[in-house]
């Protein structure tokens, strides 16, 4: 919204700018209507600051700040004149006192001469944007040559938008005929149709830019080596002439203003929550379809592996609680070539290792380079999914990936929980409870087999493909004593469990795995790749925050409502 | 006379550069680069068949007089309709030609040009519409007529000389164009014409040109007969003579191949180059820590040493000087000496099943013996070695897709594994076996490497081998190394001179030695090669086994984990030198033109080519 509070209180203030192309004769005009000799020359841009005209009364520079809240006014002393025309005057803005523009009664009238819209020296162009957001009515200057060019339009047209007063002056034509004949081409032709989009836009008060535009006060100059402003003509016969004119508007001008402003600022607001809107939308789906191949690629990787060892250690646990006490003492020493048993293990271990490392593995290395395998896949699905984002400067450039990933190497996979654990154990012991032949069974046959070498019970750790898939990877031992065997397999595994009308236990403990391991490794996924990664769109979800969104809109109906009011 | 005379060279670079820059299709400076100079090769092709009269174009804002001027100058009041109040007022080009040369026209026909009387022989004026006018679609009219016109007018009045949008126009054209300057509306501006001048020619120095009295008109289209416009209008109506004319094509090449050359516009592929520069030493980094981290062990190490200091004697042949080059390759290929003798015999004896099997098992144990010594390192460097390499390759391939270089990286994962170095025992074994020796080979890694540790031997190969080329040079480089091998080669070459000496004098007094004389020598040709090769081998293994693991893990200065990155690199590299180059050589072609046929005047300024 306008910044534009007369804070002190006193006599309303309207200002009025001087907006035009370069060579329109904007200065030369200003010289003429305020008596303020700012420089006017053939050099191409000649103004590089703004000059501020202001009646005597406001010749204070403290008053004028809290009317230009935006802009730090000096005094315009006799040495800058000169310098206006300079770079190094690019962007300042003085102010004169003008006693042309003392009138008697009524607002105060603030004229301002601003650099061009359209030289290859853009700076002007902000600088004159500036005052054109701040005044209430815009003085439009151009040559014959220049009211045509598309720079010229543009800027006519979002002046059209901004005004509450918008008077026409076109400058350095030949015959008052032509004047007519250029109004009627740009309130036709050009604006009407050539830029059509522009000029339909509506203003707070109703009207279209381009029925604004048809209705504003225009004003002729014809070419003259010394231009006077008794050279500058109404268009319209009845017209007050053009310092009369400016002079001579009222305080519903600074009422229209403030309307336009705010009723453009809420148009301009709501546009901006809109994007907001979608914006967050957009980022709440994004994460989502983030999310969603976290998940996939958690269940993939708990989906490659079951700790067979370790359920057939519970089963065999479980089935010992049934044994008779007497028998559990006589079986015990059959346990004991365990530690040995393992230590050979380990050496064969070692010296099949020399011939051909790799298919030896525990549950947790496995799992490990699965984990780091999918998150390469996962980093180059994110980056296929959101392409816009895998550029260098992107999110998902191979950079940041890079350093994510690292850090996320650093962190070690968790640690399983104990609910799988306990529910392996109640449905062991409820087969238990079914078969209680079986179980006392089991564990004799488990710690025979364990003496004379054979680990297929204590098979430890890892069934590539979980315990229905095709590949497999042979399990090291370790436990229990187990011998250099670790021959297993999940089919094997199976089977071993049909035999022993274990198949649903084993089945339910393979399902619960993969969910309880999936969550597990996701929230591992999450917390330490894919949150680092996406933080950015989490900051911006943040900043979008609905319930401001929200209020942000209701402000902007209050300000909608203002124009009712006007 | 050639018809391309002057453009032969520069069209030959400018295929080599098209080549160049398609296999970069998503990054936007190659594609535009292969795009503007195809695009100036078709428009020659297409061209250069014609003789043509010059086409000049009047190109400037709305409202600047380019309608006046274009009337004036045929001294035909309403040729091309104008208006003193409504602006935008040309929409379609106004072509004044000389009846007999319609047909030469190459403004397009859907343009819907109009074609006035008043045509000079020799000379095409177009009047064309606005560049910045509020109607867009007269800008497309004008650049169609800019784009093949020969002579460019820019237009403009005093008021207007500063106007962003016309500037930008002109300098998207400027080094594609010959060039004249005219400030219209003088009149407005008698008493102050010379600081309009200078305020003009300001402009245009901005803009990159270098105006003088002879390319730049200050006019008044209202009073013809005053300022410069005689002399405008003579400057362009003069005749020129049909050689001048022919060589407007060439011309029109050469400005179109320096504008797609400019220096801003090869920038981009500089910074890409350097941006993966910085990228491929950051990776090289990753590696070398990773082959650091794997050779901690003493064991480990050992063997890498052991690996690279094989390799170096492989890269030490061309190096070891005349007479030691051959033991050194000798030793290279022990290992196959007895699958050649193999072979030999069949050859020599006849085809026979055990000789087959005798030669297969040979070869098959020269392979394992070769490729053994690599495997160990490998299983030494460990699983996590091989994980990090792949992660370096992942992030280099990222790398590459953030610049738009996917289709490299793709040409890259399709590519062959690196070659095998020359003289290592799998090679050597396919050198001994010519036709089956590549299946063998293959076979035999197959048998060895039963998964992907194949592919990671042969990439820890590549590696190996150019720390072995880096240590090979490193022993033989250097004054040590010169001394090293200079004192090498002494006893043979001193050998061969005494036997060359001895026979030459025998020769000249008629006494012909025995074949005891020829064994004698022979025998002691090849032990004078002792000391020196055991001097080379003394080096070599001073030189491997005497420095840290980490200074031998510098070696390997090009990793083939990151050989995607260095080949984009290498190849920017290549395609900008290529286009530095080539903008000289249109410099000069541009040069020799304007001196060996547009030296008259009539043909307007061309910017220089050198922004």
């Amino acid at each position: 919204m306008r910044k534009r509070a007369d804070r002190q209180g006193d006599e309303p203030v309207i200002v009025a700018t001087l907006y035009g192309p370069s060579g329109a004769g904007k200065s030369t005009l200003f010289r003429l209507l305020t008596g303020v000799a700012v420089p006017a020359s053939f050099r191409r841009p000649t103004s590089f600051a703004t000059v501020v005209a202001t009646p005597s009364r406001l010749g204070d520079g403290g008053r004028l700040a809290g009317h230009f809240p935006d802009l730090r006014l000096e005094p315009l002393r006799e040495s800058d004149v000169d310098c206006l025309g300079r770079k190094e005057s690019s962007g300042k803005a003085f102010h004169i006192p003008s006693a042309v523009l003392d009138g008697s009664g009524g607002p105060l009238l603030v004229l301002a001469d601003v650099p061009d819209f359209d030289t290859v020296h853009q700076a002007n162009w902000a600088t004159s944007r500036a005052m054109l957001e701040r005044a209430e009515v815009v003085v439009f200057v151009t040559h014959k040559e220049g009211y045509a060019t598309a720079r010229a339009v543009e800027e006519l047209a979002r002046c059209c938008g901004l005004a509450a007063t918008l008077v026409y002056v076109l400058t350095k034509v030949e015959r008052p005929e032509a004047a007519r004949e250029i109004w009627q081409d740009l309130c036709g032709p050009v604006a009407a149709v050539g830029y059509q989009p522009e000029f339909q836009q509506r203003r707070a008060d109703g009207m279209t830019r381009h029925e604004f535009l048809c209705g504003c006060p225009v004003y002729y100059s014809e070419y003259a080596g010394e231009p006077t402003l008794d050279q500058v003509h109404p268009l319209e016969d009845g017209q007050p002439p053009l310092l009369d004119s400016l002079k001579g508007l009222g305080e519903d001008v600074v009422l229209r203003g403030l309307a336009e402003a705010s009723w453009r600022a809420a148009q301009s607001c709501r546009a901006v929550l809109v994007r907001a809107r979608n914006r967050r939308t957009d980022l709440e789906g994004n994460l989502a379809r983030a999310e969603a191949l976290v998940q996939e690629r958690a269940a993939r990787v708990a989906g490659s592996e079951f700790p067979s060892g370790r359920w057939m250690e519970i089963v065999v646990e479980e089935a010992r609680t049934s044994q008779r006490t007497l028998v559990r003492v006589v079986t015990t020493p059959l346990r004991w070539p365990g530690p040995l048993r393992r230590w050979i293990g380990d050496g064969g271990t070692a010296i099949r290792n020399l011939f051909r490392p790799g298919p030896v593995r525990n549950r947790q290395e496995l799992e490990g380079e699965r984990l780091t395998e999918a998150v390469k896949d996962l980093i180059d699905a994110w980056r296929k999914e959101f392409e816009d984002e895998a550029t260098t400067a992107g999110m998902l450039g191979g950079e940041r990936c890079g350093r994510t990933r690292a850090e996320f190497a650093k962190q070690s996979p968790p640690t399983p929980e104990r609910g799988w654990e306990e529910a392996v154990r109640k449905a062991v012991r409820g087969w238990a409870e079914r078969n209680p032949k079986l179980s006392r069974s089991l564990p004799v046959v488990s710690d025979l087999l364990t003496a004379g070498g054979f680990g297929l019970l204590v098979l430890d750790l890892a069934t590539t493909g979980g315990l229905f898939g095709s590949a497999v990877v042979l399990g090291s031992l370790g436990v229990a004593g187990a011998a250099a065997a670790g021959v297993g397999v999940a089919g094997e595994l199976l089977n071993w469990a049909r035999g022993w009308k274990l198949e649903h236990v084993a089945l339910d403990a393979d399902r619960s795995w993969r969910a309880q391991r999936t969550d597990e490794l996701a929230t591992h996924l999450r917390t330490h790749l894919a949150d680092p990664l996406f933080q950015p769109w989490r900051d911006s979800q943040e900043q979008l925050d609905l319930s401001l969104i929200e209020s942000c809109e209701a402000a902007c109906s209050e300000l909608e409502d203002l124009r009712r009011t006007v | 006379m050639n018809d391309r005379l002057f453009v032969n060279g520069v069209e030959t670079r400018v295929q080599a550069l098209v080549a160049d820059a398609l296999p970069f299709p998503g990054l936007p400076a190659a594609h535009l680069l292969a795009e503007r100079l195809g695009d100036a090769r078709a428009r020659l092709d297409s061209d250069g068949a014609i003789r043509r009269p010059l086409h000049v174009a009047l190109l400037g804002g709305t409202g600047v007089g380019k309608s006046s001027l274009f009337n004036a100058l045929l001294g035909r009041p309403g040729a091309s309709p104008e208006s003193d109040s409504v602006k935008c007022y040309t929409k379609v080009p106004h072509v004044a030609v000389a009846q007999a040369e319609r047909p030469l026209v190459v403004v397009p026909e859907f343009l819907g040009s109009k074609y006035v009387e008043g045509g000079s022989p020799g000379l095409v004026l177009i009047d064309t519409p606005d560049i910045d006018g509020a109607l867009v679609e007269n800008r497309e009219v004008t650049r169609q007529v800019v784009e093949r016109s020969d002579l460019v007018v820019y237009v403009a009045s005093p008021d207007r000389v500063a106007d962003f949008a016309i500037d930008a126009e002109v300098r998207t054209w400027a080094a594609r164009k010959r060039w004249l300057f005219v400030l219209t509306m003088l009149d407005r501006h008698d008493e102050n014409a010379t600081a309009v001048r200078d305020d003009f020619d300001r402009r245009l120095r901005n803009l990159g040109f270098a105006p003088d009295d002879g390319t730049r008109f200050l006019v008044s289209c209202r009073q013809p007969d005053r300022f410069d416009f005689p002399r405008l209008k003579t400057y362009l109506f003069q005749p020129r003579p049909d050689e001048q004319l022919a060589l407007l094509p060439q011309d029109a090449f050469l400005g179109r191949v320096a504008d797609a050359l400019r220096l801003d516009q090869i920038a981009p592929l500089r910074e890409t180059a350097t941006a993966l520069r910085q990228v491929e030493e950051k990776l090289n980094r990753r590696v070398h820590e990773a082959y650091a981290d794997g050779l901690r062990e003493p064991e480990a190490a050992e063997a890498f040493r052991r690996v690279v200091r094989e390799a170096a004697w492989r890269h030490l042949g061309p190096r070891a000087g005349w007479f030691l080059a051959f033991p050194v390759w000798l030793r290279c290929r022990l290992s196959a000496v007895w699958t050649v003798y193999a072979v030999g015999r069949m050859t020599t004896r006849g085809l026979g099943a055990l000789g087959i099997v005798g030669a297969a098992a040979a070869a098959v144990t020269a392979a394992i013996r070769g490729l053994a010594p690599l495997r160990a390192v490998l299983n030494a460097l460990g699983p996590r070695y091989r994980q990090r390499l792949d992660e370096v390759r992942a992030d280099a391939r990222r790398e590459l897709e953030d610049r738009g270089l996917a289709p490299l990286v793709e040409r890259a994962a399709s590519a062959p594994p690196p070659p095998v170095p020359p003289g290592s025992p799998s090679s050597g074994l396919a050198a001994a076996v010519p036709l089956a020796g590549e299946y063998l080979d293959r076979w035999v890694k197959g048998l060895v490497f039963p998964d992907d540790d194949g592919v990671a031997v042969e990439r820890l190969g590549a590696d190996v081998d150019r720390a072995g080329r880096r240590t090979a040079r490193a022993a033989t480089g250097g004054l040590g190394g010169r001394l090293i091998v200079t004192l090498a080669n002494l006893p043979p070459a001193g050998m061969l001179g005494w036997i060359l000496y001895r026979l030459g004098n025998g020769w000249s007094e008629g006494t012909y030695f025995e074949s005891a004389f020829y064994l004698m020598a022979s025998a002691l040709l090849l032990a004078s090669l002792i000391p020196g090769f055991a001097c080379l081998a003394w080096s070599l293994r001073r030189g491997v086994a005497g420095i840290d693991p980490p200074a031998l893990i510098d070696r390997i200065d090009r990793p083939d984990a990151t050989a995607a990155v260095r080949a984009a690199r290498e190849a920017l590299d290549r395609l900008a030198d290529a286009a530095d180059r080539s903008r000289e050589a249109v410099c000069s072609a541009r040069t020799a033109l304007e001196e060996g046929g547009l030296t008259a005047r009539g043909f307007g300024v061309v910017r220089p080519t050198t922004p």
